[in-house]
């Protein structure tokens, strides 16, 4: 992704290609369009179960490979506090006082949008594990017939 | 300390000499500044390569489970875009602080270098007064033949003692200046919630980010912060104001509201009981206390109520008593105020002096005359 001026930065440059490796195997597996989409009419619900699957695991590999490592130095770095100036000096102390309070403020949001990302990962997996046992389950039954238990 | 400098809330440069304001800026060292700097430019690159991964995954996902289709499916995309709103928002915030930081940086470092060349030639001139000033003693303390040419003043050095004090006085109000701009330019964001969001940075983080068991000085204080400055965190829309005492509940104060040692840490404020908002925090910042200490949680008068002043003696009513003004302690109040007259006052030039008709409990010693006893060389009486 390319920040404002349109380039990469340097230390970004293999963002994402870890994520794409480590999902691979998801997108081989992953069952061919027809196939996939899960259409459950009763409720008018459309979820295509093996692409929510395979976009969750791809968005939770790509917190744990690439976001969080390199939050984690971010966040060291704004841990980092400037040196105190002379008492004397109010505007100075004002502002290393308000940039202290926007700098943990920061560091922390750098760190929990890793979690919160994950979050939603894992939740979307979960809804789409639900929908396919739901799927599986009302084809065994139909499989055996209105009069199976 | 911070806040009683004058000059309108901020620094009276006036008040100091070259020596004075050289010593502000001499210690100052940009290293750590140029490490937040980096600090700041990462967290926004970082966090704009993450929003386009994240919005790639969001118009995937609309299109495998759309949302129109499912009220779950709508639900899950309105938290993924609040999540995409609070990274666009933290990225804003981190480029503006980047912005800022690099801004404020970049004043100091100028009028540093600037500073120093005025103290250079300031103290040069210095050493010349003073050996004039040395040159005159010795010449006033020589005997007078011995007395060659009376020293010479160095020409013009006081006058531009004078002058490089105010060129030193101009520096340092425009790096004032500066500062404040730098300051209003600070953006906090929204802080991000989420379900598994540390509130403390101790708890462990999954995934990759090994959380910091120690060593964070975001929680419960930072070392070497303030109460508060008076910018007050509160949001405008992300921003945070620079105007004084606009902050929120745990704020206030201003520039000269008191920001001094008393504050020199700041921790957060998370334990203000209910009974302080409203009465003690207000009643601290109007009698000009650092604001942005801690208060500890107190308990609250059983007659407290949130907003309204602490009971104090003047404010008791009821069945308790008070000692009747000229009464006696314990019995009621009866009769009416005692007013002038009632009981004459005693006059200092006669203390002995009772009312009409009174017999005095004390008298006076009688009155002998003052017997100073023999002197020596004076005749006897």
């Amino acid at each position: 992704m390319p920040s404002d001026d349109g380039a990469t930065p340097a230390w970004l440059r293999d963002y994402g290609h870890i994520a794409a490796d480590l999902t691979s195997h998801i997108a081989d597996a992953a069952p061919t369009p027809d196939g996939a989409s899960t259409h459950l009419t009763s409720t008018h619900i459309t979820a295509d179960v093996a692409a929510m699957e395979w976009f969750a695991a791809r968005l939770a590999a790509d917190v744990a490979a690439d976001y969080a490592p390199r939050a984690e130095a971010v966040a060291s770095t704004l841990l980092g506090r400037l040196p105190r100036p002379d008492d004397r000096f109010v505007e100075l102390h004002l502002f290393l006082n308000a940039h202290e309070r926007v700098q943990d403020t920061c560091r922390r949001n750098v760190r929990d949008f890793a979690n919160g990302t994950s979050d939603l990962a894992d939740a979307a997996r979960a809804v789409s594990d639900r929908y396919r046992e739901a799927d599986a389950a009302t084809r065994d039954r139909l499989r055996r017939g209105p009069d199976a238990g | 300390m911070p806040g009683e400098a004058g000059g309108g809330g901020g620094t009276d440069w006036s008040r100091y000499a070259v020596p004075d304001m050289w010593s502000m800026l001499s210690a100052h060292d940009s290293a750590a500044h140029h490490d937040l700097i980096t600090g700041w430019r990462r967290s926004y690159e970082l966090i704009l390569e993450h929003l386009h991964h994240v919005r790639g995954y969001r118009d995937a996902l609309a299109e495998a489970w759309p949302s129109h289709r499912s009220t779950a499916a709508s639900a899950y995309l309105d938290r993924l875009d609040g999540l995409i709103g609070e990274l666009w928002a933290t990225h804003a915030a981190a480029t503006e602080n980047h912005r800022a930081l690099s801004a404020a940086t970049g004043a100091l470092e100028s009028s540093r270098r600037v500073l120093e060349r005025i103290y250079r030639e300031y103290a040069a001139n210095q050493q010349l007064l003073a050996g004039y000033a040395r040159a005159l003693r010795e010449y006033q303390l020589s005997p007078g033949k011995a007395r060659g040419l009376p020293p010479r003043e160095p020409t013009g050095v006081t006058a531009r003692q004078t002058a490089l004090d105010g060129e030193a006085r101009e520096l340092m109000s425009g790096l004032s200046t500066e500062l404040a701009q730098a300051r209003a330019a600070l953006v906090t964001p929204k802080p991000h919630t989420s379900s598994s969001t540390t509130e403390s940075d101790a708890t462990v983080t999954r995934g990759a980010v090994a959380a910091r068991a120690s060593g964070d000085p975001g929680d419960g204080g930072s070392p070497g912060g303030s109460g508060d400055d008076g910018t007050g965190n509160g949001n405008r829309g992300m921003s945070e104001k620079s105007g004084a005492g606009d902050g929120d509940g745990g704020d206030g104060g201003g520039i000269g509201a008191g920001l001094g040692k008393a504050a020199a840490s700041f921790p957060e404020v998370t334990d203000i009981s209910p009974s302080i908002i409203g009465a003690g925090v207000a009643a601290g910042a109007a009698a000009g206390v650092a604001v942005g200490v801690a208060v500890p949680r107190r308990a609250p008068a059983s007659t407290a109520v949130i907003g309204t002043p602490p009971r104090t003696a003047t404010t008791v009513t009821g069945p308790e008593r008070i000692n009747p003004v000229g009464g006696v302690i314990g019995q009621p109040a009866t009769g009416r105020p005692r007013r002038d007259g009632d009981h004459p006052r005693r006059r200092p030039d006669d203390p002995w002096a009772t009312g009409t008709g009174i017999d005095p409990v004390l008298r006076p010693p009688d009155e002998t005359p003052l017997a100073p006893g023999p002197a020596i060389g004076l005749p006897a009486a």
